[in-house]
């Protein structure tokens, strides 16, 4: 194996660039003082920021995954995607599914 | 900023079934090709983990309210000080990306230091992360007291367990890079530490919404 | 349910691999009739306890007792009993004796009953497990006999085993596998390569269109390259020996026996010592090679 060459392996994920590590950088730093500054503030009503800062996280999320791990669907990076849809999924049912049934314990039983 | 890209071909055709072939060539497509396989393997770990930390949330989540009459969340956390740590954590996120950047143009001393200001950045978040803790627990607020700060340490601690973890291995690919190089098997290495260390970065942006945001509600 | 539902289905999987086929009385046959029918009734009774209100009765009696080592020892036991003497040929490259093994399975399938089942009468009678002693009025003592009788007639059975490993042994040279198919007719590729298994063991790695793969073989006159010597081999990837797992394995024992009993030395020990293997093994750049071709030929001319 030559080592003189410069290899730039996929690995299942976009090429990684500084550009997309900015843009990464730039709206995670954004995304989180807006929350953070929202409820420092306490800018909106309750549930307002309950919903907020949720959606914000949410887009944080959306934008680490996009932007540093470089998660996609093309050639091997769907395997990876598919895998993390999934886990999307089972998280969803383990967590929706414990508030559901731990809030229904509680109202009958407390 | 160019960037010299010379892609090696992955879908070699690799003739498993012809047994006539033994020159050398055929050792690195089959390496590569299971390189591929080795990296979604270790992407499977981290959704494993994924779902570890989910259940963690989910019992953070019923029990954030028992705090058996004493203080709630709020009353216990400063909110600058997380933002602090949050900042240490993120840039230690972009940090990892100029490392890797720095691995695929192979430039060794580069990489060794964006990996080294990764690795202090990442031990400061845990050290912001021990200080509070151990004030929580020095005032009286330990794990013990009630089932709110039982799922509170149990949770931010795993977070924080798995970052150190992350730290001892980034201390050892630091002198696995300064020894060796940039090789194939240091990149994968360095891959898989990449996943690992961004995905902790995601979880932690969960834990400060769902544990510090929502708590200072 | 989540225990009882993919179980029904492996039954039937199971029953369903010998449609079809010619089902041939051998002794890892048997222990493999012993374990579908003895774990499937011993699933069942724990399908019993799983209803809240009997469970309420049955928990830590002895019918649980029953119950488990119903499923353990037909499940478990039995199955690993079938696994280790249908692979042995190939594994060890002769057969473990058949008189012995007939001999150990019915001592072990009757035993099991005979110990077990006054067990459940026992549970619903109302005994709790653990117990030290207990009076004659309970009117158990009859039960636990016939038990004890049980037990030693499995005490028989590992006896018989004991006894068949020892001729097995000794007779090996008779019973030698000699063509690899050991138990005939084999429909999977192990069976395809000679017995006892070369170190590389596949000298050529076989291409599989379907199902079977060694079935096909045989159907369609292929050649078979892993018991015909050849001209040339390819090279064959393979890891160097290391006993690197087999170090963390000990060390992760002190690590969970320390936090059992809460020994901190033995934590510290125990994780450092995981750490420090798995790390020093990173630093192992020598970890696989290269067998060539005049070797594998060498090695494969040496068995014919």
């Amino acid at each position: 194996m030559s080592n003189d060459q410069v290899v730039k392996l996929k690995y299942g994920a976009k090429l990684k660039t500084l550009k997309s590590y900015m843009t990464g950088l730039f709206l995670s730093l954004l995304l989180t003082f807006t929350a953070f500054i929202l409820v420092g503030e306490h800018l909106l009503s309750n549930a307002a920021l309950y919903i907020t800062i949720t959606a914000l996280a949410v887009a944080q999320l959306f934008a680490q995954v996009l932007c540093f791990l470089r998660l996609n669907m093309t050639g091997e990076g769907r395997w990876n995607s598919m895998a993390f849809i999934f886990t999307f999924l089972v998280v969803f049912v383990l967590v929706g599914g414990s508030l559901w049934i731990m809030y229904n314990l509680n109202v009958n039983m407390m | 900023m160019t960037e010299l890209v010379m892609e090696r071909e992955m879908a070699t055709a690799i003739d498993h079934h012809n047994g006539n072939h033994d020159h050398d060539h055929s050792h690195d497509d089959h390496q590569h090709h299971n390189d591929d396989i080795d990296v979604f393997g270790f992407w499977i770990y981290i959704m494993t983990d994924c779902v570890l930390f989910a259940t963690l949330f989910a019992a953070y989540s019923v029990l954030e309210g028992a705090t058996f009459s004493g203080p709630t969340l709020k009353q216990l956390i400063s909110l600058p000080y997380v933002l602090t740590e949050t900042m240490c954590l993120l840039a230690s996120s972009f940090t990892y990306g100029l490392v890797m950047l720095s691995i695929y143009k192979h430039k060794r001393n580069f990489a060794l230091f964006w990996l080294t200001l990764t690795f202090f950045l990442g031990l400061s978040f845990v050290g912001l992360e021990v200080h509070e803790f151990i004030h929580l627990y020095s005032d009286g607020h330990s794990w013990h007291v009630s089932a709110a700060l039982s799922a509170f340490f149990t949770l931010v601690g795993t977070h924080g367990t798995h970052v150190s973890i992350g730290l001892i291995w980034m201390a050892l690919m630091i002198c696995q890079l300064a020894k060796y190089g940039v090789t194939p098997q240091i990149n994968k290495r360095l891959t898989y530490l990449g996943l690992f260390w961004h995905f902790l970065d995601i979880v932690w942006i969960f834990v400060f919404t769902i544990v510090y945001l929502m708590g200072a509600i | 349910m989540i225990i009882a539902i993919p179980t029904g289905v492996k039954i039937f999987n199971w029953l369903f691999t010998m449609y079809h086929g010619r089902v041939t009385m051998s002794v890892p046959m048997l222990w493999t009739i012993g374990f579908i029918s003895t774990f499937a009734i011993g699933g069942m009774t724990g399908i019993v306890m799983s209803l809240p209100p009997v469970d309420f009765q049955l928990h830590n009696s002895v019918f649980l007792v029953a119950h488990f080592h119903n499923v353990i020892i037909g499940g478990v036991v039995f199955g690993y009993f079938a696994g280790v003497t249908y692979w042995f040929p190939k594994l060890f490259g002769f057969y473990l004796n058949e008189k012995w093994g007939r001999r150990s399975f019915w001592c072990w399938i009757v035993g099991f009953y005979v110990a077990f089942m006054p067990l459940y009468a026992l549970g619903l009678m109302g005994m709790t497990r653990r117990l030290d002693h207990y009076p004659a009025s309970t009117g158990w003592h009859p039960f636990l006999v016939v038990a004890a009788a049980g037990a030693s007639i499995i005490g028989m059975g590992i006896l018989c085993q004991c006894i068949q490993v020892y001729v097995s042994i000794k007779e090996r040279h008779i019973n030698r596998d000699l063509t690899g198919d050991a138990w005939k007719n084999g429909r999977t590729i192990e069976w395809s390569i000679p017995s006892p298994a070369p170190f590389y063991n596949f000298a050529v790695t076989p291409v599989v269109h379907d199902r079977d793969a060694f079935w096909e073989m045989k159907e369609k006159n292929l050649p078979n390259p892993n018991i015909q010597v050849q001209a040339h081999y390819p090279e064959i990837h393979m890891p160097h020996n290391t006993s690197a797992g087999f170090i963390i394995a000990i060390f992760s024992g002190f690590f969970g026996f320390g936090m059992v009993w809460h020994i901190y030395w033995m934590i510290a020990f125990g994780l450092i010592g995981v750490f420090a293997t798995a790390m020093a093994r990173t630093f192992n750049q020598k970890t696989d090679y290269y067998i060539k071709s005049d070797e594998i030929r060498k090695t494969e001319m040496e068995r014919v």
